[in-house]
């Protein structure tokens, strides 16, 4: 194809200019020349106004020595990463201090847990997001965590068991939503929009804390699994970081805490629910429990109507099924006869713990489930709305848990005998 | 001008969507969300029933003119002199229509993924690739938005879908936002997102003959439905009043999601699309303004102004004092007078070809 003298020209000189690109440009950045902060802890200042802990993942000890030399991760993925904390007036300005220690350039990209000491959490942390929506190295999909104790010692000493990655430990720890009733969905994103929505009032964080050494609990009586909170776990051995129940947020600040069951409930009503198991007392024989897996069987059914003084009822219906998974008595709630016998037991034990969830949240004033979501669509317009203040009424709302739970499968056992030798 | 350029319909429709939904990737969104709350996804619905209207005007003038570009019948029936004056007037609307569409482009990148790079670099490294695209003809823009459409909408609508687990439906309550009232002042203040569709008053002689009214309701349409699709997808997933506060809404879509540990960072995806949409866009943006002065100035070539004209689009992008004021100046200034003063331009034209042809029916009628 023959050019013209005029085409030939222009290409000669864009070619000539774009080659001078492929040098390289300002906001080059090799990957090897970057420090990825992993995480990120915020306390309340002992030396200034925050103290700001950042885990710096170091690559070599991950990706192992060369030469064919494993991970120097080892036992507990220790030296994979390195915690600095830093006394400063804000986090970035704390990431600025970083860049004075170490010899890479700090990158928050990587971040995968914001962690917020509870005394800082409880005095107030709106004034540190707003920052970290508007930075562009803070992804909105960071798991929002608040540590028992201060996020700082739970980052210095939390580290990885299983993995020599400590990027890849914090984010399998935080997708345990997906498996486990006990820990809420809590990505900033969310954590962000349900704190500006006047549809909740507030927000839900994670709760972290490392294992307490000394024993948790004065005696061996029965306590059901979900009523312990992070740092509460009875257990030895393990990872040190605990990630069980959530933190309550209203109006930036917190202002209560959900142990384990009480954030399964939420997930329940709220729709994020995913999976879990309950285990529950047999009423046959006290001392046994029917052990089911259950799923979600559709999202929860959220009805509203207005009084006319303005209160809110609200009719929430939660539609579960399950699979049993085990019966210690050995009575035969598999037959189908007595299945319906089972499925009142966990129904019944579910509504309990959902209404106790929802009186909870009342008296902390705090819309965990979202109803006002659900309100909303009563009003035509946002003005009208806003004018409603559902934050106020919320304490007011007559709400009604409504549970139906079907069991669809019995396990790998058809029927059951009793134990005779 | 350089030989009548020859345009399909298909390539017609895709550089004319490209031009006008380009801005879904800055700050388009905001601006409805500040207007209709959480109603901000009906805006789009909305403009796109008004600006059919519209067209239709356009579309009746430029029929009733065939072969000629707005410029031309303008000359026909106004006189060269008002008419060269209207020439300068939607000049300066669309050099700086482009100029501060490109100060946000090379914002975006800053803020974005370039940070420590100079905005003159990125302003002229844009131009690099903008100005020997606008010199080749509307042709190559055309056919090559018609390659790259496909791309563009595939990536786009594949942002959608991944970012569907993190929809939330009660984002679209209460469903009339700030009410009818505001719905509508907003379809109205906000019509200028839009005013792109004026690419057709310049291009429509090359288009096949009768199909101008295809490419418009086309081109209308399904900027319309992408349009609406940009706005829905960052309010289900920020909800109001979250989404309002976001600079790149569709940007920040894309940093959303997260499917599994590997399903994650899609700005990668998102970075050739917008660099891709906004080269074309910028480079139809200055292929429009040098036709429009061609024409303007009665000059039988468009390529002499190329230059001049970038020179002029790159000094309007460094006026506002920060991206802030660039945004305010393109959507509360540029877009809400600016489609006024383009609308009566056409309106002018159109009553004066309406009354013309009225006049020339009673000279011919036989008299009673």
């Amino acid at each position: 194809m023959r050019r013209g003298p005029e085409k030939r020209a222009l290409l000669v000189v864009t070619v000539l200019l774009l080659a001078g690109v492929l040098t390289g440009c300002w906001s080059y950045g090799e990957p090897d020349e970057i420090a990825w902060v992993q995480a990120i802890g915020l306390d309340k200042g002992e030396q200034n106004r925050i103290t700001v802990t950042f885990v710096v993942a170091v690559p070599k000890a991950i990706a192992g020595g060369g030469g064919g030399q494993p991970a120097q991760g080892g036992e507990g993925g220790a030296g994979t990463f390195q915690p600095i904390s830093f006394e400063a007036e804000t986090l970035l300005g704390a990431r600025e201090l970083l860049n004075s220690v170490m010899d890479r350039r700090v990158n928050l990209s990587h971040t995968r847990w914001i962690v917020f000491g509870r005394e800082l959490a409880e005095e107030g942390i709106s004034r540190y997001l707003a920052p970290l929506i508007r930075f562009r190295e803070f992804r909105h999909s960071t798991t929002v965590i608040v540590a028992q104790g201060r996020a700082a010692e739970l980052l210095e000493k939390g580290q990885p068991v299983l993995e020599d990655s400590a990027s890849k430990y914090y984010d399998l720890m935080a997708r345990g939503w997906r498996y486990t009733e006990f820990i809420p969905f809590t990505p900033f994103h969310l954590f962000y929009s349900k704190a500006k929505s006047p549809g909740y009032g507030g927000g839900i964080a994670a709760l972290a804390a490392l294992e307490k050494k000394e024993p948790v609990f004065p005696n061996a009586s029965a306590k059901p699994k979900g009523v312990y909170y992070a740092g509460h776990l009875p257990r030895k051995g393990g990872g040190k970081i605990e990630l069980i129940g959530a933190a309550v947020f209203k109006k930036g600040r917190m202002v209560g805490v959900l142990n384990g069951s009480e954030v399964g409930a939420m997930k329940m009503l709220s729709g994020t629910f995913r999976q879990t198991v309950v285990d529950v007392a047999d009423p046959r024989s006290p001392q046994d429990f029917v052990i089911v897996e259950i799923h979600p069987r559709q999202p929860p059914q959220i009805d509203v109507s207005l009084r006319d003084d303005g209160t809110a009822e609200i009719s929430a219906g939660v539609s579960l099924e399950g699979d049993v998974i085990s019966i210690q008595s050995g009575v035969e709630y598999d037959n189908p006869e007595n299945i319906h016998l089972a499925e009142s037991l966990i129904e019944r034990d579910l509504k309990r713990k959902m209404e106790k969830t929802v009186t909870k949240s009342q008296e902390m004033e705090v819309d965990i489930f979202g109803f006002g979501d659900h309100v909303k669509k009563k009003f035509a317009t946002w003005p009208a709305w806003m004018e409603y203040n559902w934050p106020e009424r919320f304490p007011d709302a007559v709400i009604r848990v409504r549970v139906d739970f079907k069991i669809r499968r019995i396990g790998l056992v058809h029927e059951s005998f009793p134990v005779r030798g | 001008m350089t030989g009548a350029p020859k345009v399909g319909v298909r390539e017609a429709v895709a550089v004319t969507i490209i031009f006008i939904i380009a801005k879904l990737f800055l700050s388009y969104q905001v601006h409805l969300f500040h207007f209709a709350a959480n109603a901000a996804w009906m805006v789009p619905l909305i403009q796109t029933v008004l600006t059919i209207g519209a067209f239709l005007v356009l579309a009746w003038l430029l029929e009733r003119h065939p072969g000629k570009t707005i410029v031309e019948i303008g000359e026909e029936l106004v006189g060269p002199v008002i008419n060269t004056f209207f020439g300068i007037i939607l000049a300066v609307i669309f050099v700086g229509l482009v100029g501060l569409i490109l100060r946000q482009f090379a914002e975006r990148a800053l803020t974005g993924f370039i940070p420590d790079t100079p905005i003159s670099a990125v302003v002229l490294l844009f131009m690099t690739g903008v100005v020997p695209v606008a010199y080749l003809g509307f042709e190559v823009i055309a056919r090559t938005a018609r390659v790259f459409i496909v791309f563009l909408v595939l990536s786009g609508l594949t942002v959608v879908v991944l970012s569907s687990p993190l929809w939330e439906g009660h984002a679209l309550y209460p469903l009339w936002g700030n009410g009818p009232v505001g719905l509508i002042k907003g379809s109205l203040v906000a019509s200028g997102v839009f005013m792109e569709i004026f690419l057709l008053a310049v291009i429509a002689p090359f288009l096949p003959r009768g199909s101008l009214r295809r490419v418009g309701f086309w081109s209308i349409g399904l900027s319309g439905l992408f349009l609406f699709l940009g706005v829905i997808s960052v309010l289900l997933v920020f909800s109001f009043p979250a989404s309002a506060e976001l600079a790149v809404p569709f940007f920040e879509v894309t940093r959303t999601i997260s499917i599994g540990r590997f399903g994650q960072r899609l700005e990668t995806l998102f970075l050739p699309m917008w660099v891709l949409i906004s080269l074309i866009k910028m480079s139809v943006g200055l292929y429009l303004v040098s036709a429009l002065m061609a024409r303007t100035l009665r000059l039988p070539y468009y390529r002499p102004l190329i230059l001049p004209m970038a020179v002029l689009v790159i000094a309007v992008a460094f006026i506002p004092a920060n991206v802030s004021e660039a945004i305010n100046w393109d959507l509360n200034v540029l877009r809400r007078y600016g489609y006024v003063i383009v609308g009566a331009i056409v309106v002018t034209l159109a009553g004066l070809t309406w009354w013309r042809e009225r006049k020339g029916d009673e000279a011919h009628a036989p008299r009673t």
